[in-house]
């Protein structure tokens, strides 16, 4: 049986002292119970420094007992599980956790870089912009690392994450957010209505601060028991959702919540396969009740970031929930009732209160009667002007202060192993501003509160500055009965902490020496804000960026009110109008994993198959992504690797058959009677005149002028036609021509539908393609009968078959339209009769190496964004006859400069190089720095030529043919002779093919 | 001249088994599937309806006609279903093994025609035959909802018998039809081509709490 730690109360707290746990810390074994968080579990053993900070790297205790941790940041967990930054006040205790702290080296207790805290004189706000300028080269390669060693957070474990996360899209009327007294009176009013309510709590526990306070009843009986009773309740409602662990942490637009649900505690592992780590539910509901309580502040004196100052509402925390003492001797230091509430509430819990040094001249009331009896000393009047230890707090100087909170002389210095503070209470408003509810400066209650609640959202409770218990719960109840258009229900008697904090506003106490902390994460200090004030910074969002106050992972839930107040007070204007920073989700810090769900790895994205895809697989392709489907890149055979394959597959096209999967081409039907005139106004070229059975190669242009994707026109009839699009660009098509139907031509009769997937095809070329297709087919495919750029409507081994004659060869060509479920099929048909001429199946990488060859662009890859048809030689296709869409935009002087970039053919002058694509083009030796002159966009070597060719987009390039450029590759300028972009068969004599 | 061999989108999809305890989810290919888009103002589209015998139904709502659904998918458009007609209340998820000519859509051009031919003249509307690009995968189960709001974002318990809407499903473009059939009352339509990458994301998904797919 191990020792009770030293500083757990015999009694009390909301822990289960039968559940002893283990658990090792930076690799001390030590131990506490269930119900603890790591935090607790710590304190328990007097353990108060846990860290460094930020930038000084100064001593670092336990701050709080929430999501407002500024200081406690840990690493836990194991290999891939090694979660890092996590605030070890949020961290539920398990058997066999291990945390260890962060930003110290070699060890917390002697930490090297604690040398900066001694150097801060010369490392003040903006030190990094003012000291790291130049040269400017080095900040990526020397500064910038440098800094982040010094200045860090925890590490990510580099290893894989073994667990699953998951998504959820929910839906319901009422969502609760904060599972306090105001929340649960808020989901028990609404869930009585029998409509959907979700309510979420971040804690593991129900009951928000009625956990942290002792004394208090609510209709008649103890909070405990009526907590007790609300879980009750609340969990036989069918229609009400309980969710703790979870945050909501973003509110969006339209009724959309972000919440994380932590479906496993650090250190236990999944029970069922597959099951997930953490939950990312997006929720729907249209109302909301905010009841997300409020954060203690503390205050700005110096030395106030030692081990051993906690927030006094933490204290209190910690002795009522955990029953765990903050130390043997505390003071407590306050500037609003609050302060005596806490301190109540220790003396109560068995701690020694040594004093309570309170801002405010004359202090009253019972609470300070009562203080009084228990031997409290009250110092009015007075202030901390400065801490005093080292790795922990040994002594206060206790001083009073001015009316504008300038320590005085005099003054005494007390010895403490605690200090509890309390600065006021800022309502956690971040739901509601992420929404852009306006918040206003409540000098009653002193703390921001929304000052109109957007629409759907209650805010109740200490979100509304209403602190004391009986306005919360009814509150709650209220807002929770009214978001389901009932009456509230009435509570009886509440007794529980009062309202009115009678807050002083001064929260800093100016002293002479010693840092004040206004941001504890980011070790940014009052002076800071001066200097920043000083040098010219006065908007609140500048004085943030430059001194990074409140930006932080807490987003500065402890020190932006402080920042406020202090800049108020220097440069003397109300806090409305000093105005506050935004808020921006996520809330606290959110597992990026948890975003991804179970979108990862073979799930990132769907993957599109053909029905060919199979047949490809057992022939042995090697696949690649285009979009989202899965392409047949190349075949190799047994021992070729790609350049072989490719080099054999393409010249079985040239000198024989061969045929690739173009199933993935987009297709669209256009039908109605303005289909010609439809698609007369989105390509370039003449469409009405084209009579049915015939093909078109088209090129549709965006507004600018430049190419949006290309494609094949074939008519069907004389309302009906099939266009092809590019793989990738099918969905993009389809919505930009629905763009102009929809928006700009309502008065054209037509529909367009997507009909990819309706027709599997082949693309079989090479000069005996006629041969190998003649016997499969009841078409005539005679030269004659069936001319280039026609198709046909027939069949393929009995499956019915729309044919083009199109080539993306230059080769005879013939595309083969049918039903799916023949594909395959016919493939192996194909194949059985093309056997004699040793028919190949090609990939797209050959189809890219032949079409090439012939000049044919790949729109996509051989131009960019500023590319026009005339820059790629195309002007031909682009009517001067009639108007389509990006006619206009071509036509500006700008597109039609003779030093435009254009479409060129290059051919190296070693003969077995293959150009890299994407390398620059540039004049001469290419010594940096050179005028980039264009870039390489397509390269290849070719089986026909038997060299290395390529096409590029060259500054003046259609004026250049027959000179000499110069590509950079790896460093070194290769020649190249500039030629028409057009290697093989000018003539397209090729396109006839061999008779059958 | 040869005549080619039929093959079915689902060919390679492991069928009939359990993973993961009991079946809280199930999924079932019901090929093969006639699907027709009918587009057309409304009035085109009531014209369309009574060619299959029903009433034009609301936007996502949807109407059956004997073995014809009409799934109102949006003002202008609509998608016509019919399921592979069920000899045992069991779909049969296999392919026929007999060549058509054009796979099922020789049933789904005849019915794309037959709603043609229903259209006054002068009419703006249009069918077009998809039952070769789209498949039909019915879903059901104890844990449907729970499995498909991980990827789906619809509102499943308001959508009563009869909804039919398009939407999104693990990124794939699909609609969701709410059919009367108490066993698997989910219908899901999408491109053949998603069709396995979906049923291999359904299966891992649904793993907790137990998935079969035939």
């Amino acid at each position: 049986m191990k020792a009770v730690a030293k500083y757990r109360l015999p009694s009390g707290g909301h822990i289960d002292r039968s559940q002893l746990l283990q658990f090792s810390w930076g690799g001390r074994t030590l131990h506490g119970f269930h119900g603890d968080t790591l935090a607790s579990a710590l304190l328990a053993h007097g353990i108060h420094f846990v860290g460094r900070s930020f930038k000084y790297h100064r001593p670092r205790g336990i701050y709080t007992a929430g999501v407002e941790e500024p200081n406690a940041l840990v690493t836990v967990g194991r290999n891939g599980r090694m979660t890092p930054n996590l605030r070890a006040t949020e961290v539920l205790l398990t058997e066999g956790l291990n945390a260890v702290p962060q930003n110290a080296w070699p060890s917390l207790d002697f930490d090297l870089l604690s040398v900066n805290n001694f150097l801060s004189p010369f490392l003040p706000a903006g030190f990094y912009y003012k000291t790291f300028m130049s040269p400017a080269a080095w900040w990526h390669k020397r500064y910038e690392p440098m800094i982040r060693r010094s200045a860090g957070l925890g590490c990510a474990s580099g290893q894989a994450d073994p667990d699953s996360y998951e998504r959820r899209y929910a839906y319901a009327e009422v969502l609760v957010v904060g599972g306090g007294a105001a929340g649960l009176a808020a989901a028990h009013a609404a869930g009585q209505s029998g409509k959907r309510v979700v309510l979420v709590e971040q804690d593991w526990l129900l009951g928000g601060s009625l956990l942290a306070r002792t004394g208090e009843t609510i209709d008649g009986e103890p909070a405990r028991a009526w907590l007790a009773k609300m879980q009750r309740e609340l969990a036989a409602m069918d229609n009400v959702q309980v969710l703790p662990n979870t945050t909501c942490f973003a509110a969006y637009e339209h009724g959309m919540w972000g919440l994380l649900e932590r479906l496993r505690h650090h250190g236990t592992e999944q029970d069922k396969p597959n099951a997930p780590r953490q939950r990312m539910w997006w929720l729907r509901a249209p109302r909301s009740v905010i009841a997300t309580g409020a954060i203690e502040r503390p205050m700005v004196f110096a030395n106030n970031d030692l081990p051993g100052v906690t927030l006094a509402s933490s204290a209190a925390t910690y002795a009522n929930r955990f029953a765990v003492k903050p130390g043997d001797r505390t003071i407590v230091f306050t500037n609003n009732n609050s302060g005596y509430v806490s301190a109540l509430s220790l003396i109560e819990a068995g701690v020694e209160v040594k004093a309570i040094v309170d801002t405010r001249p004359a202090p009253s009331g019972a609470m300070a009667q009562r203080l009084l009896e228990c031997g409290v000393t009250i110092f009015p009047g007075h202030g901390i002007s400065r801490a005093r230890g080292w790795h922990d707090l040994h002594h206060l100087r206790i001083a009073p202060i001015d009316e504008e909170g300038v320590a005085q002389r005099g003054g005494v210095l007390m010895s403490c192993d605690s200090l509890a503070v309390s600065g006021g209470w800022s309502p956690v408003i971040h739901l509601p501003s992420h929404q852009g509810a306006k918040v206003q400066w409540n000098e009653e209650q002193a703390c921001f509160i929304v000052a109109e609640a957007p629409a759907g959202m209650a805010i109740v409770g200490g979100a509304a500055a209403s602190f004391a218990l009986a306005q919360a719960v009814q509150e709650g109840a209220t807002a929770g009965a009214s978001a389901v258009g009932a009456t509230a229900p009435a509570y009886g008697a509440i007794h529980g902490a009062e309202g009115a904090l009678d807050c002083d506003s001064i929260a800093w106490i100016k002293g002479k020496r010693g840092k004040a902390f206004v941001d504890l994460q980011n070790d940014s200090t009052a002076k800071d804000l001066a200097l920043a004030i000083r040098e010219g910074y006065e908007s609140i969002e500048h004085v943030k960026r430059y001194t990074t106050t409140g930006m932080a992972t807490d987003q500065g839930k402890l020190a932006n009110v402080n920042a406020i107040r202090i800049v108020s007070k220097i440069r003397g204007l109300p806090m409305n109008e000093v105005g506050v920073t935004t808020f921006r989700a996520p809330y606290t810090p959110t597992t990026l994993a948890a975003f991804a769900g179970r979108e990862l790895d073979d799930f990132l994205q769907p993957e599109r198959i053909t029905p060919l895809h199979d047949w490809s697989v057992t022939l042995g392709a090697a696949f690649e992504p285009v979009g989202q489907w899965m392409r047949a890149w190349y075949y190799p055979k047994a021992g070729e690797d790609m350049h072989r394959a490719v080099q054999r597959e393409s010249a079985a096209v040239r000198e024989s058959v061969g045929f690739m999967d173009a199933s993935t081409l987009g297709k669209i039907e256009v039908r109605g009677k303005d289909a010609a005139e439809f698609l007369n106004r989105v390509y370039t070229n003449g469409m009405l005149k084209m009579p049915a059975g015939a093909c078109r190669y088209g090129l549709m242009l965006n507004e600018e002028g430049t190419l949006f994707d290309d494609g094949v026109i074939s008519r069907l009839a004389d309302d009906r036609f099939f266009i092809s699009t590019t793989t990738g660009g099918a969905p993009r098509v389809l919505a930009w021509l629905e763009l102009w139907l929809q928006t700009e031509w309502t008065d054209l009769e037509v529909w367009l539908t997507s009909i990819t997937e309706q027709w599997a095809a082949l693309a079989l070329n090479g000069p005996k393609a006629r041969k190998v297709l003649q016997p499969l087919t009841d078409i005539d495919l005679g030269h004659e009968a069936f001319p280039y750029m026609r198709f046909r409507e027939g069949q393929v081994c009995g499956a019915k078959a729309r044919i083009l004659r199109v080539s993306f060869t230059g080769e005879l060509g013939y595309e083969i339209h049918m039903a799916p479920e023949a594909a395959v099929s016919v493939a192996e048909d194909l194949m059985e009769t093309g056997a004699e001429y040793k028919i190949t199946p090609y990939g797209t990488e050959s189809m890219h190496l032949l079409r090439a060859e012939k000049g044919f662009i790949i729109a996509g890859q051989d131009n960019e964004g500023t590319t026009t048809p005339d820059d790629l030689g195309l002007s031909g296709l682009c009517s001067t006859k009639k108007d389509y869409v990006g006619r206009r935009g071509a036509e500006r002087a700008g597109m039609r400069r003779e030093d435009r970039k254009q479409l060129v053919g290059l051919l190296p002058e070693n003969e077995t190089l293959v150009l890299p694509e994407g390398v620059p083009l540039g004049a001469g030796e290419l010594t940096p720095p050179f005028p980039i002159l264009g870039h390489v966009t397509s390269s290849y070597m070719s089986p026909t030529l038997k060299r290395g060719f390529a096409m590029g987009l060259l500054r003046r390039g259609h004026k250049r043919h027959g000179e000499t450029i110069s590509a950079l590759v790896k460093g070194a300028a290769v020649p190249c002779k500039i030629v028409p972009p057009m290697f093989l068969d000018p003539d397209g004599e090729r396109l006839r093919g061999e008779d059958a | 001249m040869k005549t080619y061999q039929a093959a079915t989108p689902f060919a390679d999809t492991a069928h009939s088994h359990l993973v993961g305890g009991q079946a809280g989810f199930r999924a079932q290919t019901l090929w093969p599937a006639v699907v027709v888009s009918v587009r057309g103002s409304e009035a085109v589209l009531e014209q369309f309806a009574e060619a299959v015998g029903v009433s034009l139904p609301p936007v996502t709502e949807s109407a059956q006609g004997g073995n014809t659904g009409f799934l109102r998918i949006g003002p202008d458009s609509a998608l016509l279903v019919q399921a592979p007609i069920q000899d045992t209340g069991q779909a049969t998820g296999q392919d026929t093994g007999q060549a058509t000519g054009q796979g099922i859509g020789a049933t789904g051009e005849a019915l794309e025609a037959q709603c043609e031919a229903a259209l006054s003249a002068g009419a703006h509307g249009q069918a077009t035959d998809l039952s070769n690009e789209r498949v039909l995968v019915a879903l059901g189960g104890a844990e449907f909802t729970t499995v498909m709001a991980q990827f789906c974002p619809l509102d499943f318990d308001s959508l009563p018998v009869g909804t039919a809407t398009g939407t999104v499903v693990a990124q794939i473009p699909a609609v969701l039809h709410h059919s009367e059939d108490s066993d698997l009352p989910w219908r899901c339509i999408m491109r053949r081509s998603y069709a396995r990458w979906f049923l291999n994301l359904v299966r891992e998904t649904a793993r907790p709490y137990g998935v079969v797919i035939d």
